[in-house]
């Protein structure tokens, strides 16, 4: 493990369908260090989210499955488990207090009925022993460190009475409730305002200093991404296609795909005239019918039939930089 | 909360000033004459003209109706043509039968059809699910009176079992305080009676509770389904819930707060709607009491006894709706 607390090797994830076996995940291998923060960048159907639940161990099955690799997860008794094959009971002690998960929908994901603060507390009696008032105590004290106002008032609040900013936070606060190693959130700004969008980021990056925490944050938006990631996993149809330092990644673009969501990401103050917000041509290729050889080829500018058709490799093409595109010499960035 | 209830309880009120225009409109446009009924075939019209003028019968029909509406906000509901008692503690007798039928059909449907649901919607398409599912179906579609009849047929007159009809035996008499067979056998701590009175519930009870047994079921089993697959329930295995816990938490939690509805509204139903089951089982309660009232033209009796009816069935419906509220947070403020 290298000092790693996550190690996710060659992870390959099925859907079985009507007729087809649908591979969501087809071998993707990333690593994440104590304190780190990786980003996961792919626009919907890429794999991206259910790579997060495969290390959750949360893949609905049937029809899902997870069917070859491995996800290396140091605890913190030193143990390295495989959580593709870890039982039932042990998955349930760690997930929520040692891998923790933040949804999109801060409305839909935490359960109307009960309180917010009920539904933190919830989390705490789980996992750790303590009594009703010590679980309510902490929890406000996790209200706080969120930055919600009055939170022993909020702690019995409803999630219909808060707003989605503050439900977002409700939602972080029973997550890292139990202080986990590693937060693994799957599109937590999306739904939010831009404003709350850039509050709730500089939350999760504050709290990660404090607590120490590694991040795994998915994201559609290479803009989210440039401002918190230490590295960077692009993944297309299942794939990793391209990974790095966000450095590499955002100075030496390599995959033509990568360049086209960059592409795609409006910047405050850009020149409409200059340069105008280019979209990536196609769609999103069908998991059950794809395209010999590179998956973005048909979308691909610089497509060379030849070259593109077989099935491409991920090479290294510099320091802690790999891409899986056989032109990528040519393309430069 | 408090303001809710009060709003609700006017509700009430007009629900009732509706009912009780419709009933008594409806007996007025209904054909046969009440007087000619009364004093039979024979009567001379000079006697007829009497006794009209007697009842009221010859005044406006809108007066009528209002003369009625003024005695019925003092409790006053006439007195019954038949039994000449007051129309109102014909009904008042009646009920207790109907509602201790009504209860039981209820608590066994509900006792039996949330966990059946809970167990079949928790793993749908498996063994048991497949089961609820085709039974279900027989539930919801036998006809009541056919089901009660081979129920009798079985167990009491096969088997025999268990009595095939009335309350109690004749001669066998429960101390009257509530009316209702078995609270009061457990009210007068006489645990044979106690055993009896269950005895003569039983058929009718099961017969009664088929149809709201099959449809709990089927509302508990379906809104399970579609609980278990929202975000929140996601949300509370990320926590590392236990499978047991998240079902009975965060799914059946969310998933009872329609399922109450339903069975709130088959209490209503059951309330007014026990007739062919009073009818086979021979039991003196509200349905039975209101078919003989109106076939034999008993007008104050019907009267009170819909507006009793509707009463009730709008009351257990305000119940429904508290519970609604309790059960579900953001209903409370609306």
């Amino acid at each position: 493990m290298n000092g790693k607390l996550l190690d996710v090797r060659d992870l390959r994830v099925e859907f079985a369908t009507a007729g087809a076996v649908v591979p969501a995940v087809a071998g993707v291998s990333f690593s994440v260090a104590p304190g780190e923060t990786l980003v996961i960048v792919g626009e919907s159907g890429s794999g991206k989210s259910v790579t997060s639940l495969a290390i959750m161990g949360l893949v609905p099955r049937p029809p899902g499955r997870i069917a070859g690799g491995q996800i290396m997860f140091r605890s913190r008794d030193g143990q390295v488990r495989d959580l593709a094959r870890t039982d039932r009971r042990t998955m349930q002690q760690l997930r929520g207090a040692e891998i923790a998960m933040i949804f999109q929908e801060p409305m839909s994901a935490l359960n109307p009925v009960y309180t917010i603060g009920a539904q933190i507390s919830e989390t705490l009696l789980l996992h750790e022993k303590l009594s009703r008032r010590a679980a309510r105590a902490k929890s406000i004290e996790m209200l706080t460190l969120l930055g919600i106002p009055d939170p022993a008032r909020r702690y019995d609040a409803y999630p219909h009475q808060l707003s989605g900013g503050m439900r977002q936070r409700a939602m972080i606060a029973m997550a890292l409730s139990c202080r986990p190693s590693l937060l693994i959130a799957d599109e937590p700004t999306t739904a939010l305002d831009v404003t709350v969008q850039a509050q709730i980021l500089d939350l999760i990056r504050r709290l990660q200093a404090e607590l120490g925490m590694a991040v795994v944050f998915i994201t559609h938006n290479l803009g989210v991404a440039a401002e918190i990631a230490d590295r960077i996993l692009v993944m297309y149809a299942g794939q990793a296609v391209e990974t790095g330092s966000a450095r590499a990644i955002f100075q030496n673009t390599r995959m033509p795909y990568t360049a086209g969501l960059l592409h795609s990401v409006p910047r405050l103050g850009w020149d409409r005239d200059a340069a105008p917000l280019q979209a990536i041509p196609g769609n999103v290729p069908n998991l059950a019918d794809l395209p010999p050889g590179c998956a973005f080829g048909p979308r691909c500018t610089h497509m060379q039939p030849s070259v593109c058709g077989v099935a491409q490799t991920l090479e290294i093409c510099g320091p802690d930089h790999a891409v899986r595109c056989a032109l990528w010499r040519e393309i430069g960035p | 909360m408090a303001r809710y209830t009060l709003s609700r309880l006017g509700q009430l009120i007009l629900v009732l000033v509706g009912v009780s225009i419709v009933v008594f409109f409806t007996m007025h446009v209904l054909p046969g004459d009440v007087a000619t009924l009364l004093l039979g075939e024979r009567a001379t019209e000079a006697q007829l003209t009497q006794l009209r003028h007697q009842l009221g019968l010859d005044q406006p029909v809108w007066l009528q109706y209002l003369q009625f509406a003024a005695q019925a906000v003092r409790g006053e509901l006439g007195v019954s043509l038949r039994s000449n008692h007051a129309a109102l503690a014909d009904v008042w007798t009646a009920f207790p039968v109907t509602f201790q039928l009504a209860l039981t059909s209820l608590i066994l449907a509900t006792g039996i059809g949330v966990p059946l649901g809970v167990l079949a919607g928790t793993k749908p398409n498996g063994w048991l699910d497949n089961i609820v599912l085709t039974a279900t179906l027989f539930g919801v579609s036998m006809p009541i009176f056919w089901l009660g009849l081979m129920l009798l047929l079985l167990f009491g007159a096969w088997l025999e079992w268990l009595p095939i009809g009335g309350l109690m035996p004749t001669g066998v008499d429960v101390p009257r305080i509530t009316g209702m067979t078995v609270l009061d056998s457990l009210i007068a701590g006489r645990a044979d009676l106690l055993w009896i009175s269950l005895r003569y519930l039983t058929l009718p009870a099961v017969a009664l509770a088929s149809i709201p047994l099959a449809m709990i079921t089927r509302i508990t089993r379906s809104e399970m389904l579609a609980t278990a697959s929202l975000d929140h329930v996601r949300t509370a295995r990320a926590k590392g819930m236990p499978e047991r816990l998240v079902i009975v938490r965060h799914i059946l939690r969310n998933a009872l707060i329609p399922v109450v509805t339903v069975i709130g509204l088959q209490l209503g139903l059951l309330l007014s709607g026990a007739v062919l089951t009073e009818t086979i089982f021979a039991l003196p309660g509200l349905g039975r009491l209101m078919v003989d009232s109106i076939l034999s033209r008993d007008y104050p009796v019907v009267q009170a006894g819909a507006l009793f009816i509707a009463f009730v069935f709008v009351l257990v419906n305000l119940l429904v709706d508290l519970c609604y509220a309790l059960l579900d947070p953001r209903i409370r403020r609306a």
